[in-house]
């Protein structure tokens, strides 16, 4: 009884270190694919649109939604301390320390992460990886590399649209509901934000986010079960262990290096 | 080989024709199921062979394991000169070049077009101008009977286009050797006919060697030069004649299954890997 379940967990604990090894190997070859030729432009431009421009509307609203949510938030809070002036620095500090690259990684990997590792699951399992190889075609430089590059590429620029977007949410709230005056939350947001700091240190944020989806999703749609479970499994995955690692990830930035 | 009016093939003798794919002692398992025993066959060169064997018997496995998509356990695999199951990624990726496979589903990549489909291969290894991509792509269109289909996605395609699709990109780099995994699956008497032909009009007017998957007696019997028969994960060989007169009970038994008369209970189970009801019922 004791033996099996040592056995179980020793089988579990090899299995995790192997499936470990295998990401590490596939974030290898990805990165080999991203440095050498051909560079597929086309396809790259191609997965930008796709995970980038077809995010803008989602990203939009939820940046609006959640400066909203902080504008009345802060504005009771602050009130409290007789310091509701400061509305344009709580605001804007929270979206681009935190909220800003955590909440953009969270949504995109709901919206195209999952999508990736769904699309590539579905080549696996109609043979369109096992088509290109039989062309010399490597799959990882022809259909894994663009998406995630694209990813990378597109994460910072999301999160600053969240951001830009949250900013205005809280400006809505504060200025036009609350009655706070507008030039002391502009003047409280220029004030209190630092670029080398603060805006640094989101990009940082941002494009680490972007790698760990970007690897997360090409690597669980590559290597789904060749069937409809299989798929499914990728997708659920693929949004399971982006979610819980960004926020894992958000949090030792933060400890390491203070942003 | 050549087709008369009748449908019937004029077989040439693949005795005398060297080994173009020759595979040794090869084993793969997977898990406890064990898929290749020992399997040992040789595939003439310009000929066409034709793997028969049950289903699950690992007759696309062997493809695959061909065009090193698969890795054996053990055994060697010689194409030409060249042993492939201990090439690396990249050596196997070269060697890919002198291989095309047509797949059962037609492996089209979905968010291309037909044409591009097709002139991929030709963009990533060629050096050809547009101009001349678009000319070798028509050829090709044409040796495989398809038409208006350039601007067509695959999934807007019949299953007859889809396999001359496939086979049009299969051939576009002129492989030496054409690996084709179920190419009369899903299709229509009259379409397995036309498809048929197709490959083996190709194998006349190229010289390719083919090594195809079937299900399908009739095709097998009216194609090809030599047969592989999977059982018990080794491989029978021989010519199509000499198979057609095997007296190997799980030989007989197949090729009686694929005709109209009727198999006694002890043919129906022999080498099937089902359980019979009274093992099922015990």
């Amino acid at each position: 009884m004791f033996r099996s379940h040592v056995e179980k967990l020793g089988g579990r604990t090899i299995a995790g270190i192997s499936r470990l090894g295998q990401f590490t190997t596939f974030a290898g070859v990805l990165l080999d694919c991203l440095i050498t030729r051909p560079f597929r432009g086309r396809r790259l431009i191609d997965e930008v649109y796709t995970i980038g421009v077809l995010s803008l509307v989602i990203v939009c609203i939820s940046g609006g939604a959640v400066g909203m949510v902080l504008g009345l938030q802060g504005y009771t809070v602050l009130t409290r301390f007789g310091a509701e002036e400061a509305l344009g620095s709580f605001v804007g500090l929270t979206l681009i320390r935190e909220l800003g690259p955590v909440l953009t990684a969270l949504l995109v990997t709901g919206r195209a992460g999952s999508a990736i590792a769904a699309e590539i699951g579905a080549m696996v399992a109609t043979e369109q990886l096992d088509g290109l190889r039989m062309m010399s075609i490597d799959p990882t430089h022809y259909v894994a590399a663009p998406k995630a590059a694209a990813m990378v590429l597109t994460m910072p620029l999301l999160s600053a649209l969240f951001i830009v977007c949250g900013i205005g949410g809280g400006y809505v709230v504060g200025v036009q509901f609350l009655g706070i005056d507008p030039g002391s939350y502009l003047k409280g947001l220029e004030g209190s934000i630092k670029f080398s700091d603060d805006v640094m240190g989101s990009i940082t944020k941002s494009l680490v986010f972007g790698i760990l989806v970007g690897m997360i999703s090409t690597y669980r749609g590559y290597t789904s079960a060749p069937n409809a479970a299989g798929v499914s499994a990728a997708t659920t995955g693929t949004v399971v262990v982006a979610s819980v690692l960004t926020l894992i990830v958000d949090y030792i930035i933060t400890a390491l290096w203070g942003v | 080989m050549s087709m008369t009016e009748d449908g019937t093939s004029l077989r040439r003798n693949t005795e005398e024709v060297p080994a173009h794919v020759d595979i040794l002692n090869l084993r793969l398992h997977f898990g406890d199921r064990t898929v290749f025993d020992g399997l040992s066959c040789r595939f003439p060169q310009g000929k066409i062979t034709v793997i028969l064997g049950a289903s699950g018997g690992g007759k696309s496995t062997l493809l695959r394991t061909i065009a090193c998509l698969q890795q054996p356990d053990w055994g060697d695999i010689w194409v030409g000169d060249k042993e492939v199951t201990s090439m690396h990624r990249h050596q196997a990726q070269q060697f890919r070049r002198r291989i095309g496979m047509m797949f059962q589903g037609g492996a089209l990549l979905d968010s291309l077009t037909v044409y591009d489909n097709v002139s991929l291969p030709l963009r990533e290894h060629t050096k050809m101008t547009e101009d001349e991509i678009r000319e070798t792509v028509q050829h090709q269109f044409t040796a495989v009977g398809l038409k208006n289909v350039d601007q067509l996605l695959p999934g807007q395609l019949s299953g007859g286009m889809m396999k001359r699709a496939a086979l049009a990109r299969a051939m576009i780099l002129e492989p030496e050797i054409l690996l084709c995994d179920e190419p009369f699956s899903g299709l229509d008497p009259l379409a397995v006919r036309l498809i048929e032909n197709l490959i083996v009009e190709t194998n006349q007017r190229t010289g390719v060697t083919i090594l195809m998957t079937s299900h399908h007696m009739g095709s097998t019997m009216r194609m090809a030069d030599q047969v592989v028969f999977l059982v018990g994960g080794a491989a029978i060989c021989g010519p199509t004649k000499e198979i057609q007169t095997s007296v190997d009970p799980r030989i007989r038994s197949f090729l009686r299954a694929s005709g109209a008369d009727p198999l006694s209970e002890e043919e129906l189970y022999l080498d099937s890997g089902f359980p019979r009801h009274e093992e099922e019922h015990s």
